[in-house]
């Protein structure tokens, strides 16, 4: 597939690859996926902007796109920690360049101090309890993340699998792998990804460069979870064709000395990459719940979000 | 209503207890002999009593007589109906031979209803012992029952009486009879319509025919009329109306009825000159009324055919009659014979046949009945001729039997004194005689015979009937019958056959129900009221408010009463009244009686029972009764307040309490920024607590749900609106909240739609037990066990968490904003003397307003400072934040190193010596004003002397010379790490703009605020205050 159309071949092997895929995909199986993330963040831009005209905004915020995945707790969690980080880095950034200019002395001890508070600049939501009121308290130190901790939760069982998975890796192959975990669709490549995704068509050209990030944050996780639910399908597959097999040919199961070398675990099928996505787009029951004796026809046509 | 029935049937049963052993005491003999020949009788008697205590146990009563120890069940298990016993059932029905619990009702309802009748029995026609249920038009009981009448004649003469008198006492019978089972059927209303409209026709009729008499006879002299014997005794009132016959408002025909009244013994045909003229009036009005009674068929033959209706009827009928014609004739005393008057009548029924030739007419069948009526009719009539008295008279001199004739003048045959004994009118018997034997050959056709149908000719064949006639009372009525007259020779034959034919229908017809027949005609007039009434009420098919209320009457509340009583009920007796007593002891009319009691549903709704009752006093207020009416319990349409919904109270508690604090803080911001403020500028913000109220008091008559859909609706508003609230929405707009409320609703119909799904599906393994049953329920309606736990853990306990901690936050911002005052306040006294410094008097205080309305934001209450001082002190604070934005400077310095200077001396000529030179000849000056007194710091001054506040534009910026002093210091307020240079402290303050200068310095800072520190005040010399105002003065400068 030397075609033009699929832009992100690499990055999308990367990220399967983190997501737990050791084969390498074929070119097919990457170019559905590739197709499946556009599609998703087409939709989600396109949400993000209804709800902003809703808002009476022309041009979609941060808080729109957040607004689309706020049931995902987990996944908000995430984002706003990699958002909080992000501003951290960028303040970092300006600090190093003042600080490098200015006194490096107290660098160390001030720089850490400073990171430590600019962390404490939480992104809020336009959702959360603070908006109740008309006025807003100070920041306090006092902030409970009870349940950023448990947010964390699935990021942290994420984080542990990863880390299981590279102990047992030389220095090359870890290097490999953290290479492949900055894998973005976004990251340096904000034009690409715009005109990759129609932004000019669904939304303004130019979004904010959060945006692109968040976007960049979420294909991420898209892509993850697809590998991730077509692993689980490939895998009963598998389990499936050797039972098969040991039922039908029991012979052939039989290696013998001069057999060639086995097959190493063959890499995920776009088939597997399409049941995913088929499961991950299963109308929710929530969704019906209000047609029950109704009737009604055709359940929701749109690609549900990941 | 069921009830009240299923009481009377109860009744019933009593009454038959009691009936029973009544008959065994009359003829024990009798009763013995029955039970225990039939065991078909005891069955069905075990059955029907079984069914009675079915009926009771269907429809529990609370009286202890009618109560029932079966349940419904029970019975159920107990009727268990084998086919067998079923038929036997039906057959004693049918045979009559399951009918002695029944009779013994009848026998019984006689004693309740009819006393006197009941005593008159053995002397006149007593009801048969048993009687049976009839399957003959006429009872067979009178065969059993007239032995003695049957037996007697023996000569025409005496045979035609007794004929006329057994066919009366038959009829009498028959409806003794029919009336005796009446109680045991069960009427529906379905013929009351037609009884209705047959009574108007009646009574349209009988109006036309007075009418007609009337326009005919116009008042004629009553000395004309025939008065008969009365004009002798009433010559002169007789002849006084005449004189005055003008003013008199009545008929001819209403007289006479009035004179025949008045004058007991004489019908008001009586005639002095007429002889048998009053008989055969008198008899002939009698059939004519009787045969238009029945108004099942009669309704066609009321009244003269119209043109209109059969355009051809007078080409064909040359000679139209009708029952009104007849009746008008008979007024005008039309009639000579009994044969003009018999021939009249068939003449219409002979109309109809010949006109309605199609043997498939309807109106034939009516027309063959009324024709077989007036037959069973006729012989009831004497047959006279009239004749004047001269006439008869002159010829009596010859025969000897004067007597009896002249007697017969005074003695009504059909007069309703029928008890008394006509000795009958033998002359004009004989003479009729003729006439009949006459009539009867020619009108038999003999094509009755050829059929030979053995019952027909039975009933038809006139020759053999004629014997008959004496022996059975069937013929009797076709011995006299005179079919189709003369007149109509050609057709009569046909419709003769006719008539064979419809006949036999007919009489199968009738012998279906003759019990139900009787019972129609009797009761006729009574159900055509009870109709006519209850049309009223409904009238064009919706109720009529305009109708006057029903009411239940004496008579009414009598049979009420009774009934009452009938259950033994002591209670209800004791409470009779007097007058009511009366109306207990009354009889009702008998027709009246005929009816059952659902056509006299006032008289028989029962008291309302059990918790229906309405006692209320005089106000109209209801008592309220422990197992009657009652309050509805609270709480059906609040909250319940626990779980979940206590923990969304309390958070919405703490959302109120904070919103109160944000509002404060909006204020006191508004109030630093703005310089001035208007009392009515802040609109309190005090939200009413969360109380959900109970709809009004309200009665409730039975256990079980309360049904009211717009308080549910209400209430579910309600706890939309206080979900609203919860998730943060302060107010919303009403279509929002109807549509969540409407959606929400559509939701639990489907989630209560699906539990009763799975409620009523049955697996293989059984039912859905109820935890399933939910389960099932919350997935198919697209909620997870876990959804929901998120939303009471995530969404409701952590909520609850993280509002009390914004609360903290904001109270402790909220103290950040009025540290200042607090401050001040610990020190009350000096805080006071610095207020009368800036200002001379209190004038809020004066006021006695809350002038800033901080009692209506509670910030006094909350702070326990008074009002005045308050105000100085967020007044300060607003002055303190500008000069301290304008001199940012100095906010990074802790002060509290620093001691406040000390107060300036005023200033002396002493003092002026050391100051510089430049401004030394200034103060000489001043001084010198003054009168060489020290001059005075200008904020010491009385507020009178001071120079005027600024004035400030409509901008609020303070615009002064000090402006350059700030924008010079303004590049360092961006650095605010610098630290501040040192106030010159010991500057003396130096008047006018110089003071400027050192004003800062006097001032101390007021913290970073915005920062969220806490400045620190305690140490503070509250002498510094002073200094501090001096911006303020010195703007005037």
């Amino acid at each position: 597939m030397a075609n033009d159309r699929f832009k992100y071949k690499l990055e999308i092997q990367q990220m399967m690859f983190v997501s737990g895929e050791t084969g390498e995909p074929s070119p097919e199986t990457t170019g559905i996926i590739e197709d499946i993330v556009r599609g998703q963040v087409i939709e989600m831009l396109i949400q993000a902007t209804a709800q902003a005209a809703r808002r009476g905004s022309r041009s979609i915020s941060t808080d729109d796109l957040i607004f689309l995945i706020r049931h995902d707790k987990a996944k908000v969690s995430r984002l706003r920690t990699y958002l909080s980080w992000k501003e951290v880095r960028k303040t970092a950034k300006d600090q190093d360049r003042d600080v490098d200019t200015a006194d490096l002395v107290d660098d160390s001890a001030a720089g850490d101090a400073l990171k430590m508070r600019q962390k404490r600049a939480k992104i809020s939501l336009p959702w959360e309890v603070a908006s109740y009121f008309s006025e807003q308290p100070p920041e306090g130190d006092d902030e409970d993340d009870e349940e950023e901790a448990e947010a964390n939760v699935a990021t942290l069982a994420r984080l542990k699998s990863a880390d299981e998975r590279t102990k047992g890796m030389t220095k090359d192959e870890y290097v490999h792998f953290s290479e492949c975990r900055q894998a973005s669709f976004t990251f340096r490549k904000s034009k690409r990804f715009r005109e990759w995704a129609g932004f000019g068509l669904v939304t303004d050209a130019k979004p904010n460069d959060d945006i692109v990030d968040i976007l960049g944050f979420l294909t991420f996780e898209i892509v993850q979870v697809l590998t991730e639910e077509a692993l689980r399908i490939k895998d009963a597959e598998d389990k499936l064709q050797i039972s098969n097999k040991e039922n039908d040919k029991k012979r052939k199961r039989d290696r013998f000395l001069f057999d060639g070398p086995g097959e190493g675990r063959t890499p995920v099928e776009p088939r597997h990459i399409e049941e995913a996505f088929r499961r991950l787009q299963r109308p929710r029951a929530k969704s019906k719940a209000m047609r029950n004796f109704e009737g009604g026809g055709v359940l929701k046509t749109r690609v549900g979000l990941m | 209503m069921s009830s009240y029935s299923s009481t009377n049937l109860r009744v019933q049963i009593l009454r038959d207890e009691r009936s029973r052993t009544r008959t065994n005491s009359i003829d024990p003999a009798e009763a013995e002999k029955e039970e225990p020949i039939d065991p078909l009788t005891v069955a069905c008697r075990a059955r029907y009593a079984r069914f009675e205590k079915a009926i009771a146990a269907i429809f529990p009563s609370r009286r202890p007589c009618c109560a029932t120890d079966l349940t419904v069940h029970e019975l159920l298990g107990i009727e268990e109906p084998n086919d067998e016993d079923e038929n036997t059932l039906t057959n004693g029905v049918g045979d009559g031979k399951a009918t002695p619990v029944v009779k013994a009702t009848r026998a019984q309802e006689d004693d309740d209803y009819d006393m006197d009748e009941e005593d008159d029995e053995p002397a006149a026609a007593p009801p048969p012992p048993l009687p049976q249920k009839p399957r003959s038009p006429i009872p067979p009981t009178i065969q059993i029952s007239s032995p003695d009448r049957t037996k007697s004649p023996s000569g025409q003469k005496d045979s035609a009486t007794a004929t006329r008198e057994k066919l009366e006492a038959d009829k009498k019978a028959a409806e003794e009879a029919a009336r005796l089972s009446f109680s045991t059927m069960f009427h529906t209303l379905e013929s009351d319509r037609d009884a209705m409209l047959d009574q108007q026709k009646l009574d349209e009729s009988d109006r036309q025919v007075n009418l007609e008499a009337n326009v005919q006879g116009v008042p004629g002299k009553l000395s004309n009329a025939n008065l008969g014997a009365s004009s002798l005794t009433l010559k002169h009132l007789i002849a006084r109306i005449d004189a005055k016959r003008e003013r008199v408002a009545v008929s001819d025909m209403e007289l006479r009825n009035l004179m025949s009244e008045v004058k007991k013994n004489r019908s008001k045909w009586a005639s002095e000159d007429k002889v048998g003229q009053e008989e055969l009036y008198e008899a002939a009005e009698k059939v004519v009324l009787e045969l238009r009674a029945q108004t099942e068929h009669s309704t066609a033959f009321l009244n003269r055919v119209n043109k209109r209706e059969a355009p051809d009827y007078f080409n064909i009928i040359k000679q139209p009659m009708d029952l009104g014609t007849v009746m008008k004739k008979l007024k005008q005393l039309a009639y000579k014979s009994k044969k003009e008057f018999v021939d009249d009548l068939n003449l219409i029924w002979q109309n109809c046949l010949q006109y309605n030739a199609d043997p498939k007419h309807y109106l034939r069948k009516h027309a063959i009945a009324m024709q077989k009526m007036t037959q069973s009719l006729i012989p009831l009539i004497p047959d006279i001729t009239i004749r004047d008295r001269a006439e008869v008279e002159a010829e009596e001199n010859g025969p000897h039997d004067q007597d009896a004739d002249a007697e017969s003048d005074d003695e009504p045959i059909m007069s309703s004194r029928m008890n008394r004994k006509a000795p009958g009118t033998s002359k004009a018997k004989k003479g009729a005689k003729p006439a009949r034997t006459e009539s009867t050959p020619e009108a038999k056709p003999p094509i009755v015979n050829i059929q030979g149908i053995p019952d027909i000719k039975a009933r038809d064949s006139p020759v053999p009937a004629h014997i008959l006639a004496e022996t059975s009372g069937l013929g009797s009525q076709n011995g006299f019958g005179t079919p189709p007259p003369a007149h109509t020779p050609s057709n009569g034959h046909i419709s003769q056959l006719d008539l064979d034919a419809t006949l036999e229908k007919y009489e199968v017809d009738d012998d279906l129900d003759l019990e139900y027949k009787t019972w129609k005609t009797m009761t006729k007039k009574s159900r055509a009221r009870a109709a006519s009434e209850r049309h009223k009420l409904f009238r064009s098919g919706k109720i009529q408010l305009d109708e006057p209320a029903l009411i239940r009457g004496r008579v009414g509340m009598g049979r009420f009463i009774r009934s009452e009583l009938s259950h033994g009920d002591k209670d209800a007796a004791k409470d009779i009244k007097a007058p009511l007593a009366v109306a207990v002891e009354e009889q009702p009319d008998e027709e009246d009686e005929m009816l059952p009691n659902y056509y006299k549903v006032l008289d028989s709704v029962p008291e309302l029972p059990w918790n229906l009752a309405w006692l209320g006093d005089d106000d109209d207020e209801i008592d309220k009764y422990n197992d009657t009416l009652r309050m509805a319990p609270k709480g059906i349409f609040t909250q319940p307040a626990t779980g979940l919904a206590r923990n969304m109270d309390s958070n919405m508690k703490i959302m109120q309490d904070t919103r109160k604090i944000c509002h404060k803080i909006g204020v006191i911001k508004q109030m630093q920024v703005q310089t001035q403020v208007y009392s009515n500028q802040f609109v309190k913000y005090d939200p009413a607590e969360f109380i959900e109220k109970e709809p009004e008091d309200f009665l409730v008559s039975e256990d079980g749900p309360v049904m009211s859909g717009e308080v549910s609706k209400a209430a579910f508003q309600r706890s939309v609106a206080k979900i609203f609230y919860h998730a943060g929405f302060e107010d919303f707009q009403p279509t929002a909240f109807d549509l969540v409320t409407d959606i929400a609703g559509s939701f639990f119909k489907k989630m209560g739609k699906t539990v009763m799904l799975y409620q009523e599906t049955v697996l293989p393994t059984g039912k859905f037990a109820p935890d399933e049953i939910l389960l099932h329920t919350l997935a198919e309606n697209g909620l997870e066990i876990e959804s929901l736990e998120s939303y009471i853990k995530d969404d409701v306990e952590r909520l609850s968490i993280k509002l009390m901690q914004l609360k903290e936050r904001m109270r402790a911002y909220l103290d950040d904003l009025l540290r200042p005052t607090l401050q001040d306040a610990e020190n009350p006294e000096a805080a006071e003397e610095d207020m009368r410094h800036f200002i001379n008097g209190d004038f809020t205080d004066d006021v006695g307003d809350d002038y800033y309305g901080f009692k209506d934001l509670g910030l006094e209450r909350e702070w326990g400072m008074s009002i005045s001082s308050g105000l100085m002190r967020v007044l300060q604070g607003r002055i303190a934040n500008s000069y301290q934005t304008q001199s940012a400077s100095n906010t990074a310095l802790p002060t509290n190193e620093y001691k406040a200077a000390p107060p300036f001396d005023p200033l002396s000529r002493e003092l002026l010596k050391d100051q510089i030179g430049l401004v030394q000849n200034f103060f000489l000056a001043k001084l010198h004003a003054n009168g060489e007194e020290p001059l005075i710091e200008d904020e010491d001054l009385p507020i009178k002397q001071r120079a005027p506040k600024p004035r400030l534009p409509p901008s609020g910026k303070i615009t002064t010379p000090r402006k350059r002093p700030v924008s010079g210091q303004g590049g360092n307020s961006k650095k605010k790490k610098r630290p501040n240079p040192p106030p010159p402290v010991a500057t003396k303050p130096p008047p006018g703009g110089s003071t400027a200068i050192i004003a800062p310095t006097a001032t101390p800072p007021l913290s970073e605020e915005n920062g969220g520190l806490a400045p620190k005040f305690e140490e503070k010399d509250i002498d510094n205050t002073p200094g501090m105002m001096s911006p303020e003065s010195i703007m005037a400068v």
